[in-house]
Order: C-alpha cells, then sequence, then structure tokens
C-alpha cells in the first residue's frame, strides 16, 4: 500500500497529430515513392534496346527461352524438331494415331531417322504417351549432350473448344483438333527420366520458342 | 550461384538430400521459405494482434493491379517490382491515411480499397491481354516455384533483412501499441507512425512473397502461422516463436506437396499451414482440457 502512495505519477499529454500535418507527412512520402519508383523504371533497359527479339525475351518466364540465343547445332536440332512435329501432326489427321517413332523414321523423317552426316550425339527416340499427354523422347548417348521432347496435349472432349491461336504453342489438325505443343530441352541428356512428362518445367526442361509466347486471343 | 546449385544437386544425387534438390527452382524455393518463415511468421502475430488480417488481403489483391500497372509501364513479366512496390505502397498510404480519418468502420473502408484495387487491376489485365499471353501472368496470382530467380532471391533476402531489422527496433513499442495505443503514447510510441511504419513493412513483405505465395493466397500466410500459434502459445514469446516455426512448416510443406503433385506452391502452403492451424486447434483443447481437470485438484 505505501508502494502505491510512493510512486510518481505523472502526468502525460497524448497530443494527436494534426490531420493537416499528417496528410503533408502522407503526401511527401508518397511523392518519394513515386519518384523512387520513376527513377527505378527510367533505369531498367527498355524493351525497344534489345530490338524485336529483346522485346520478346522481356515476355519469357525463367524456364523459357529464344532458340536464337542457343548454339547452331541446337538451333538445327530445333529446327528439325518442328518439322518432325509437322509431319507427325499429318500423320495423326490422316491415320487417327501418333505415329511410332519407327515408321517416321522409315519416311526419313529427321531426328527420328539418323543423318549420316551428323557428328553429334546419337539419340534414342521413343513415342510415350498417357491420357492426353504424347511425348517424343530423345535421350542422347553421350553425358554432355541434352535431351529433347517434343509434348503434344490433346484436347480434353470433355472442355468447351478453345478459340484457335496462330502461334508456336497451339497446332490445329485437318479434322480441327487443337493440341497443345511445345518442344523442350533438358541439358541433363542421359539422366532424363523415361516417364511421361506433363509438366516439363518442372523436372528441369527448358521451353523453347522461336518467336515468342504469343498474346491472348 | 550455378555452382551451388550443382554442389547441392550432387548432395542429391548422392541421397543426402531428397531427389528433388537436383532442380535449382527447387533449392531456390526452399530458400525463399527459410528467408520468409521468419519474416511472415514475424509479422503475422501482430498483424493478428492488430486486427490487419483483412487489410493484408487488400494488400494481396493491389499487388495484382501493381502487377498489371508494371507489365503496362513496360516492365519485364518476370520481375515488375517498380509497379507492384510502386502502387502497393501507394494504396497503403492511402488506406491507412483514409482508416485514421474517417468515422466508418475500418473493415469497411478497407473493403471499398480492396474492391477498388481489384477492380482496376482486372480492367487493367484485359488491356495487358493484347500484349502478353495471360497464361504467363497466372504465376503472379496463384505462386510457382518455378519463376522465382536468383534476382528475387536477392531481393527477397535484403528486404528480408531490412524488415527484420526495422521489426527488432520497434517490436516492443510496436506490441505495446498493439495492446494498447494509449498506454504506448504514454510510454514515448507515436501511434500514427507505427501504424503507417507496420503497415509499410507488411507491405514490403507482401510484394517480396508474391512469386512464391501468388497474390491471392498471401493474405493467408500472415494470418494463419499467428492463428496457429494462438492456440498453443502461453505467453508473448511463445506466440511469437511459434508463429515462426508454423509459417516455416507450412513453408516446406505446402513447397514438398507441390513438387509432388504439381500444384500452385501458394495453394499448397495455404493447404499445409491451415492443417497445421486445425492440429494446434486439437492440441490447444486437448492441452487446456487437461489443464481444467489439473486445476480443481490443485
Amino acid at each position: 500500500m505505501s508502494m502505491a502512495t510512493s510512486a510518481v505519477v505523472r502526468d502525460v499529454e497524448i497530443a494527436a497529430l494534426s490531420p493537416r500535418t499528417e496528410l503533408v507527412a502522407v503526401i511527401r512520402a508518397a511523392v518519394a515513392i513515386a519518384f523512387g519508383v520513376w527513377l527505378y523504371l527510367a533505369n531498367q533497359p527498355s524493351a525497344a534496346e534489345g530490338g524485336a527479339s529483346g522485346a520478346r525475351a522481356r515476355n519469357l518466364l525463367p524456364f523459357q527461352t529464344l532458340i536464337q540465343n542457343r548454339s547452331v547445332d541446337e538451333q538445327r536440332r530445333f529446327r528439325t524438331l518442328q518439322v518432325a512435329l509437322i509431319e507427325a501432326e499429318n500423320l495423326r489427321s490422316n491415320a487417327g494415331r501418333w505415329p511410332e517413332v519407327a515408321e517416321m523414321a522409315e519416311q526419313g523423317i529427321e531426328p527420328f531417322a539418323v543423318d549420316p552426316t551428323d557428328k553429334g550425339a546419337r539419340y534414342t527416340w521413343q513415342l510415350q504417351r498417357s491420357g492426353l499427354y504424347v511425348n517424343y523422347l530423345g535421350i542422347p548417348d553421350q553425358a554432355d549432350a541434352s535431351a529433347w521432347l517434343i509434348l503434344v496435349q490433346e484436347p480434353d472432349p470433355s472442355l468447351p473448344t478453345e478459340p484457335y491461336q496462330n502461334d508456336e504453342e497451339h497446332a490445329r489438325l485437318v479434322d480441327g483438333t487443337l493440341l497443345h505443343v511445345s518442344i523442350w530441352q533438358h541439358a541433363n541428356g542421359p539422366r532424363v527420366p523415361l516417364s511421361v512428362v506433363r509438366v516439363p518445367q518442372a523436372e528441369g526442361w527448358t521451353q523453347l520458342f522461336a518467336v515468342g509466347p504469343s498474346a491472348g486471343p | 550461384m550455378a555452382s551451388f546449385y550443382a554442389w547441392v544437386g550432387e548432395l542429391a544425387q548422392q541421397g543426402w538430400l531428397p531427389a528433388d534438390f537436383q532442380y535449382p527452382f527447387l533449392i531456390r524455393g526452399f530458400i525463399c521459405v527459410l528467408i520468409l518463415a521468419p519474416i511472415l511468421g514475424g509479422l503475422s502475430h501482430l498483424v493478428v494482434t492488430r486486427r490487419m488480417a483483412f487489410f493484408s488481403a487488400a494488400l494481396g489483391q493491389a499487388a495484382l493491379t501493381g502487377v498489371a500497372i508494371g507489365l503496362l509501364l513496360g516492365e519485364p513479366l518476370n520481375a515488375p517490382y517498380g509497379g507492384m512496390f510502386g502502387f502497393c505502397l501507394l494504396t497503403t498510404l492511402g488506406m491507412v491515411y483514409v482508416k485514421r480519418h474517417a468515422t466508418l468502420p475500418p473493415d469497411s473502408l478497407i473493403g471499398v480499397f480492396h474492391a477498388l484495387t481489384l477492380g482496376l487491376g482486372l480492367c487493367l489485365l484485359v488491356l495487358l491481354t493484347r500484349q502478353f499471353n495471360v497464361h504467363q501472368v497466372e504465376s503472379v496470382l496463384f505462386g510457382s516455384l518455378l519463376t522465382v530467380t536468383d534476382g528475387d532471391l536477392i531481393l527477397l533476402l535484403g528486404v528480408g533483412v531490412l524488415v527484420a531489422v526495422l521489426l527488432i527496433r520497434q517490436y516492443n513499442k510496436l506490441l505495446l501499441d498493439s495492446l494498447s495505443p494509449p498506454l504506448a503514447s504514454v510510454a514515448g510510441a507515436e501511434s500514427a507512425f507505427l501504424e503507417y511504419f507496420f503497415a509499410i513493412l507488411l507491405t514490403l513483405s507482401i510484394v517480396v512473397s508474391l512469386k512464391v505465395i501468388g497474390a491471392l493466397l498471401v493474405e493467408a500466410l500472415v494470418l494463419v502461422p499467428a492463428a496457429s500459434a494462438r492456440n498453443i502459445a502461453q505467453g508473448s514469446r511463445q506466440y511469437f516463436v511459434w508463429s515462426v516455426v508454423v509459417a516455416f512448416l507450412a513453408g516446406a510443406g505446402g513447397l514438398a506437396v507441390s513438387t509432388k503433385l504439381l500444384v500452385p506452391t501458394g495453394g499448397a502452403v495455404v493447404l499445409a499451414a491451415s492443417a497445421i492451424f486445425f492440429l494446434t486447434l486439437a492440441i490447444g483443447r486437448l492441452t487446456r482440457r487437461r489443464g481444467s481437470r489439473v486445476l480443481p485438484q490443485a
């Protein structure tokens, strides 16, 4: 009890900040933020600096890249895979099923048919299917060579038809079926698992583009 | 960083670490969790105490609008930080100022800002679809480890250290102000300053977490860890520690689920946090029941 009576009682005035002073401080802070953002944006390399490819590269995610930034051998391999994909789509349109690797090799379609002038790694190609997903997977025989993948996703018949986009990631068959198609590369070629790939980016694959992902419809 | 990823990858291949650690994106994700857990966990109990859960949700939506603004201003798709930081910080200042001076209840005012920023964001996103494939922006909505880069990690680390230092300096005042603003004022704290200060720290933390957790779910990770900790903590120190532990467990658990099941990281992290919440709720009830049985005997 004596403790309570002997404690020093002090009066403290709690003065609220005047609204005007607070508003001025808030406006100052807002101006500083806007200025900071302007400075940051002004020092960013602009899309125009790298030309058209620079602008396209800015729209890529970390697991995507443009083939023009890769080696000549990789660019050549990418082109042959683009052609092979078109051939496979034609065969799929005619026969109603995805052609086996041996079938395309017999028809001389690269890279399934071996090019005797190619001095690089030899690839073992295989067709894998699971549900709506189709893989043409190429595994190299050299430890330092990349694996390659053509990934095709067929449309889900239970979903409404998507609008067609004329870009690298969509292809339309003769019967109007719209496919999602993409070409991927994996640096650890011989170590790639042989199971069907559904989400390649989650397994360390890099998606390659000739032009880049398009805008929406 | 490439040599670090290669070293960790080797450890994974030798069986010292789970096999998934051979992928750099997963290593980056785990480092993100290690940095985010103490930041968001440390802030989360103050968020709950200061009743700022809805404020955090509004900030998450504002970040979405910030992304759209950044992209429209020409920022790269993978790092629209100027737009995000700028818009979110300005929104924060506006929300706190209006909340302090309007006569409407705070949740109504935040609801107005929430609707405003979301509406603006949706309109801008539609404009964006003329420039970008909108699927490319999905990762911002739901969070994706696959889009986290080394630059994001450095930014996260920098902001994490900044937030931690500032939070430690003002922690006692913030806690006192959260519990009793008049008492904090008597102790020399400036309540108005603390309100803006904490809101800005929260904004910075939310913006740097977006790539991992996503705009739609980020508020869950600044709310659920504290809610879980409150179920089992006895005292403010335990409350703080458990918040950080829950945030870490939710982050690491969500990361594992996301990698195994190939689902968005943000969703998996929030599911893990929610599972921990219900677990701690059960543990808390059990502990209290035991305590109430013991007390009469004593």
